[in-house]
């Protein structure tokens, strides 16, 4: 703090300047006005942030459709193909949807399915299958023109479409766990 | 007051109202050096005080509670400031008070200090009644330590110009 007498004199004037009352009924009534609960600490708004986000997160992994296929279409990355399903859908189990279709729905074989839909005239299948653990493809499938329909589950897909973050060898990683059916 | 902060931060409700109470008269002083005019200074103080109980929970470092919460209220004394003039109601060089009970240094002193703008008055408020470093003025004031220097240094040269015009100042001092 500088020492000299212009200083001192300013200090002076300041120090002698009369300060009015602490208004503490002012700060009560503006609290009461806030309401009770004072603003959240930076920590606990980042924590709260970081409890949204993985709300948000496994509402991704666990909604039913419609609503994740919407999420799909929002953030997944197209492998093969790219017709997108929009029509509506329903959940069905895997026997259903193979007793529903109107065509021979192809299952890779020794990839789990995570979840089978079927379209409203059981024209179309969407299959999300597991081909690694955190690797998930949704295959659309529906009836294929060509013979092979039945014998190989790619050509019964008319779209394949990687689930999530992709290192571009999921589809590759699922040609070859159903390499040998 | 670090440890008051911290507490007050943490939920201790007495810590906060001891924060603010210590508060009080820098956010009155810091106002009146903005407006020079009482009723307005404290008006001011009072929205200072506020937004300081409003947001302290949002400071990230409790030791730079003194630049922040001076920086508060020297915004609200601008803020208070711009909306008077804005009415019509105040205009600079007219808002000086007279301090009827005061030794006659006091008055030229304050006279002086109401003359100055409040560009000029902000950082000699902060330096020589708050201690800041220039740095630390400008962090409050949101302006380059280069800026508060010469600024101050301009302050100090008005200010002596009009103190030793009423000899209150002597030269040897001046500058």
């Amino acid at each position: 703090m500088k020492n000299d007498p212009l200083a001192a004199a300013v200090r002076d004037t300041y120090d002698a300047v009369h300060v009015p009352a602490y208004p503490a009924g002012l700060v009560a009534a503006k609290r009461l006005a806030r309401g009770p609960r004072s603003a959240p600490s930076r920590g606990l708004r980042f924590a709260l942030a970081g409890a949204v986000g993985l709300l948000a997160g496994a509402l991704f992994a666990v909604l039913p459709w419609p609503q994740h296929d919407r999420m799909v279409a929002l953030f997944a990355r197209d492998v093969i193909g790219a017709s997108r399903e929009t029509a509506v859908t329903r959940t069905v189990s895997l026997d259903d949807a193979r007793r529903l279709a109107r065509f021979p729905v192809i299952v890779p074989a020794g990839v789990p399915v995570d979840s089978v839909r079927i379209g409203a005239d059981n024209a179309s299948v969407q299959l999300v299958v597991e081909p690694r653990r955190g690797d998930r493809v949704l295959m659309v499938e529906r009836a294929a023109d060509g013979d092979d329909a039945t014998s190989n589950w790619i050509s019964g897909s008319t779209s394949l479409t990687v689930l999530g973050e992709s290192d571009g060898t999921i589809v590759q990683r699922l040609r070859q766990a159903t390499a040998h059916p | 007051m670090t440890d008051d902060v911290r507490a007050a931060q943490a939920g201790d409700g007495g810590a906060r109202d001891r924060v603010l109470r210590a508060f009080w008269p820098r956010a009155y002083r810091l106002a009146y050096a903005v407006l020079h005019q009482r009723a307005a200074a404290e008006d001011a103080a009072q929205e200072a005080l506020i937004r300081v109980d409003a947001r302290l929970n949002d400071l990230r470092d409790a030791d730079a509670f003194a630049v922040w919460s001076a920086r508060i209220a020297v915004n609200a004394g601008r803020d208070a400031f711009r909306r008077r003039r804005a009415h019509g109601a105040l205009h600079e060089a007219e808002g000086a008070e007279r301090f009827e009970d005061e030794a006659a240094l006091r008055l030229d002193v304050s006279r002086a200090l109401a003359a100055l703008p409040a560009w000029l008055r902000e950082p000699v408020i902060l330096c020589y009644l708050e201690g800041f470093t220039s740095a630390q003025a400008g962090e409050a004031l949101g302006a380059p330590a280069a800026t508060i220097r010469f600024r101050l240094q301009l302050a100090r040269r008005r200010l002596t110009a009009l103190l030793v015009e009423r000899s209150c100042v002597s030269e040897e001092h001046a500058g």
